[in-house]
């Protein structure tokens, strides 16, 4: 039998979990959420984003917990000591508590990904969680002009490359000799595609009917509920 | 005061703004893990922060209507967890609280200013709820001075991208 479900409900899972990353402060109240949610997120991510993208984004998150603890907690016993670096106790500890916590929030977010579709879940945030028509659309039609935009960004990052500028964002400048072409590019798109809302209904749109509550709904609240508790009576 | 209302127009333009913030926003997690490797975490503040500010600036620069900065930081940062979940659905909470401190800015000057001083305001602004966040999530607490420090260089980075972000939003929506 197959579980039906909400997908505001999966919304409101991850934004309580993510939550408790906030609240935990020692491995031992977020090791079994982080450990189910990554797990469970990293899987289920990988048939929605590509494989590449979870690398990068373990990569990144991994490096930036471990500078993190290095700049910020570096005391304690010494464990390792070169010449370059100094590496103490309260490194290893924060560097854990803080993978942990990006594993566990990251992990939640790809659990949602992972079992909705983006056009699916701006519905059920309208229709369930009663966000405006308007901000639903907003929010529609940004994922609409996504790829659109990121062709013209790529085409920017081309004619700065032929110029012999560099395609990252440095400093002030640079960010505004790429927002100036790409807004221009979008702004007359942005004010044609509202103009095409309007005439097809935009403000008589009315929200629909919510769903009921089903027994899939209960069992991610349960879930919810049961990693909190579990969190809460870990914390030192 | 203008009217809070949004009309076609102004919501599809803060989904331009939106896209464009996201991924500036994505694209900006490498920026600060490079440069707080290599200017370490006040040298990584000043350069990067205020990039994941600018889409309060933006859309407020465009739209110019009260709320229009909230929804644009709001917005950019539901594209960057959904594009690409760097730091999960934490970015909304980011998003938020940032795009609330940035409204802020603009509301001091009761609606009636939306021009580069009214954006570097509401940039910096936004500083001050992700140095708190980051000390949450992060455990990035520091003494009073270190405190103070990455306060001022999150707020300055605000305050450059945000004035940035507004002369661009400005220029075109002239």
């Amino acid at each position: 039998m197959k579980l039906r479900f909400r997908e505001s409900t999966l919304f409101l899972y991850a934004l309580g979990i993510s939550l408790i990353a906030f609240i935990s402060n020692s491995i031992r109240s977020i090791i079994f959420p982080s450990l189910i949610n990554g797990i469970v997120g990293f899987t289920l991510g990988r048939k929605k984003l590509p494989q590449k993208l979870l690398v990068s984004l373990l990569l990144l998150n991994v490096w930036g917990a471990f500078l993190n603890g290095l700049y910020f907690h570096n005391f304690g016993e010494v464990i390792i000591s070169t010449q370059v670096v100094v590496i103490r106790e309260g490194v290893i500890e924060s560097f854990l508590l803080v993978s942990l916590r990006f594993f566990l929030v990251v992990g939640a977010t790809l659990l949602m990904l992972g079992l909705t579709n983006m056009r699916d879940l701006i519905k059920s945030l309208e229709r369930d969680l009663r966000i405006s028509p308007g901000i639903a659309f907003t929010i529609t039609y940004a994922f609409r002009l996504f790829p659109l935009l990121s062709k013209d960004l790529s085409e920017v990052y081309i004619s700065r490359r032929e110029r012999g500028f560099s395609s990252m964002i440095l400093n002030p400048r640079n960010l505004k000799s790429i927002l100036l072409p790409l807004l221009n590019l979008s702004y007359e798109r942005a004010v044609w595609g509202g103009i095409s809302a309007e005439l097809r209904g935009l403000s008589m749109r009315r929200i629909r009917e919510g769903k009921s509550l089903s027994v899939g709904d209960l069992a991610i609240f349960c879930a919810l509920i049961l990693q909190w508790v579990l969190a809460l009576t870990q914390l030192s | 005061m203008r009217t809070t209302k949004f009309t076609s127009i102004d919501l599809a333009l803060l989904a331009v703004t939106g896209v464009v913030s996201g991924v500036i926003f994505t694209a900006t997690w490498t920026l600060y893990n490079v440069s707080e490797a290599l200017a370490g975490p006040v040298g990584a503040r000043v350069i990067s922060y205020g990039l994941w500010f600018i889409g309060a600036p933006l859309a407020a620069s465009l739209i110019k209507k009260p709320f229009s900065a909230f929804l644009g930081e709001l917005i950019g940062s539901l594209v960057e967890t959904l594009i690409a979940p760097a730091g999960g659905i934490t970015n909304v909470i980011y998003g938020f609280t940032q795009g609330l401190a940035s409204e802020l800015g603009y509301m001091i000057f009761r609606y009636g200013r939306w021009d580069v001083f009214s954006g570097a305001v509401a940039g910096a602004l936004a500083g001050i709820p992700a140095v708190a966040l980051d000390a949450l999530l992060f455990g990035v607490i520091g003494g009073p001075i270190e405190m103070g420090l990455w306060f001022l260089a999150a707020c300055v980075s605000g305050a450059i991208y945000g004035a940035v972000a507004s002369s661009v939003g400005l220029s075109i929506r002239r």
